[in-house]
């Protein structure tokens, strides 16, 4: 499939756009062919790959990394999802892996960006965030390295797990895991708190037994750490801490 | 019996699930220790008719893949003591474990338990070939319906296939007063096409869709039919001789008296 990659190199960081509908076949094919076309250019870099677009698995980076390493001689420092608000859209075949003319509007938005990492501001995990359209249903589970938002009720036998934050715009009935990778600042926000069980970094809590759920709260609740344990605060009180 | 015991049916619906939830907490009753175990990956169930979903932390998946140790995985029963229960993942599918995974699980679970109620999932794929791997016994659980009492007429067939040689029937949701008006399959019905022993009868009770919604086993309400039918089968298993609760008897006071007056005339 052609065009179903873009590269497009930032300070630091070198993007990878993968079109979504494409099937990881193509998308190394193609990644092999601008390989070869650009590999003089890249030779002896050390580069961070981050990929938008579409999911990678973990034997997806692996072979991802292969390519860069084998074809362009380029050693990859680490492969991580880039959240960016490009995507390739087929309607428009006019993207190239220049990409000069349909960047022009995008290059404000990358300086911006250049802008505010030379300012001293890292880019970490909780600056991306996966956004879940629709009810999240029994048996699906939902990983992501960041931030995750649900537009939808979170069933129970659904599980969402995150190392930043879970934003959830519904009721939070199944299983909802924030900072997973150890991080007691993470916090779980929803309309409506009902769920199975709320993990945050090592602490797992339940609703009491006797609790029948049929508390309505008036405004969003927040599960944060406080010392050692799990609280709800209603969103307004949650803003006001510290 | 045996203390490895799959409970399987073939066809979905027929309580599997419930006769697994009721026949462990009436063996704990009883003084044993029991091992429910979910192999049911994907679609469990157990943990929601026990009313200890909330509870799980790692399950059985975890345990096969060495993510926890076997103790990390087992949830304590909140109400009765010797009641363990080892979940299903939610979030996989019955490929994520095998034959050689689960006796070797099983093996583990021989050691801590009395007695290891493993519930199948419905119908004969991988799911139903992990969940009597591992198993010394089979109940095959059937409605008074002929859609399930072929499916368990296939599975006695694969049961006996694997080795699992004599398996116990219960009849479960049986309506006496269907029966008698001749609208309904007989036990007699049902035996002589599936030709395996009988282990128990257990009558429609509306009580258990209550019990199973909240996650209390009938086998704890004094009042349940089905409830103590489980406590009878239950008792069957530890090799105790219980007769079969005649569950054609008239049990209001006016059906009573119209048989006796019934049987004056004649």
């Amino acid at each position: 499939m052609e065009n179903c990659v873009i590269f497009k190199a930032e300070k630091k960081i070198f993007r990878l756009l993968l079109d979504e509908s494409a099937s990881m076949d193509d998308i190394f094919s193609e990644t092999e062919k601008k390989l070869h076309k650009s590999k003089d250019f890249f030779k002896g870099e050390t580069i961070t790959l981050g990929y938008s677009g579409k999911e990678l698995t973990d034997q997806d980076k692996a072979k991802m990394k292969e390519l860069f390493e084998s074809i362009g001689e380029i050693t990859v420092k680490e492969i991580i999802p880039y959240q960016g608000q490009e995507t390739i859209k087929r309607e428009f075949p006019s993207f190239s892996s220049s990409g000069e003319s349909s960047w022009s509007f995008g290059a404000e938005l990358g300086n911006n960006r250049q802008s505010r990492r030379s300012s001293g501001m890292k880019v970490n995990k909780n600056d991306f965030t996966k956004f879940v359209k629709g009810t999240v249903r029994s048996g699906v589970l939902i990983e992501y390295d960041g931030n995750v938002l649900v537009l939808g009720d979170v069933n129970p036998g659904a599980e969402i797990k995150a190392k930043g934050n879970i934003v959830v715009m519904g009721t939070i009935k199944g299983l909802v895991h924030a900072g997973t990778d150890g991080d007691r600042s993470a916090y779980i926000v929803a309309n409506r708190l009902k769920p199975t069980q709320l993990r945050i970094a090592d602490l797992i809590t339940r609703p009491p037994d006797d609790s029948d759920g049929s508390y309505r709260p008036s405004e969003p609740e927040v599960a944060n750490i406080e010392g050692n344990s799990i609280f709800i605060d209603p969103l307004s009180v949650f803003l006001n801490k510290k | 019996m045996d203390k490895v015991i799959v409970i399987t049916s073939g066809k979905g619906g027929v309580g599997k699930t419930t006769t697994t939830a009721n026949l462990g907490t009436a063996l704990a009753l009883l003084g044993k220790k029991v091992v429910l175990v979910d192999t049911d990956i994907g679609l469990r169930n157990l943990d929601v008719v026990l009313g200890l979903e909330n509870r799980i932390v790692y399950d059985l998946v975890d345990v096969i893949e060495g993510t926890c140790r076997l103790k990390q995985a087992l949830v304590k029963d909140k109400r009765f003591e010797g009641v363990y229960l080892l979940p299903a993942a939610q979030t996989r599918d019955k490929t994520a474990v095998n034959q050689e995974q689960m006796i070797k699980l099983v093996d583990m679970l021989k050691e801590e338990f009395d007695y290891i109620l493993i519930d199948c999932p419905a119908g004969i794929e991988h799911g139903f070939r992990n969940a009597i791997a591992g198993a010394d016994e089979a109940i095959v659980v059937t409605t008074p319906q002929i859609a399930a009492v072929r499916d368990a007429d296939r599975i006695i067939g694969l049961l006996e296939a694997n080795d699992l040689n004599s398996p116990k029937l219960i009849v479960n949701r049986i309506e006496p007063d269907m029966v008698r008006k001749g609208d309904m399959m007989t036990i007699d019905d049902i035996v002589g096409i599936l030709a395996i022993d009988l282990i128990g009868v257990v009558p429609d009770d509306q009580s258990i869709v209550v019990s199973t919604n909240k996650g209390e086993p009938a086998v704890t309400d004094k009042r349940s039919m089905a409830g103590k039918a489980y406590n009878n089968i239950a008792r069957r298993i530890i090799g105790e001789n219980v007769p079969f609760i005649d569950i054609m008897a008239e049990t209001s006071f006016f059906g009573r008296l119209k048989k006796l007056i019934n049987r004056n005339n004649d």
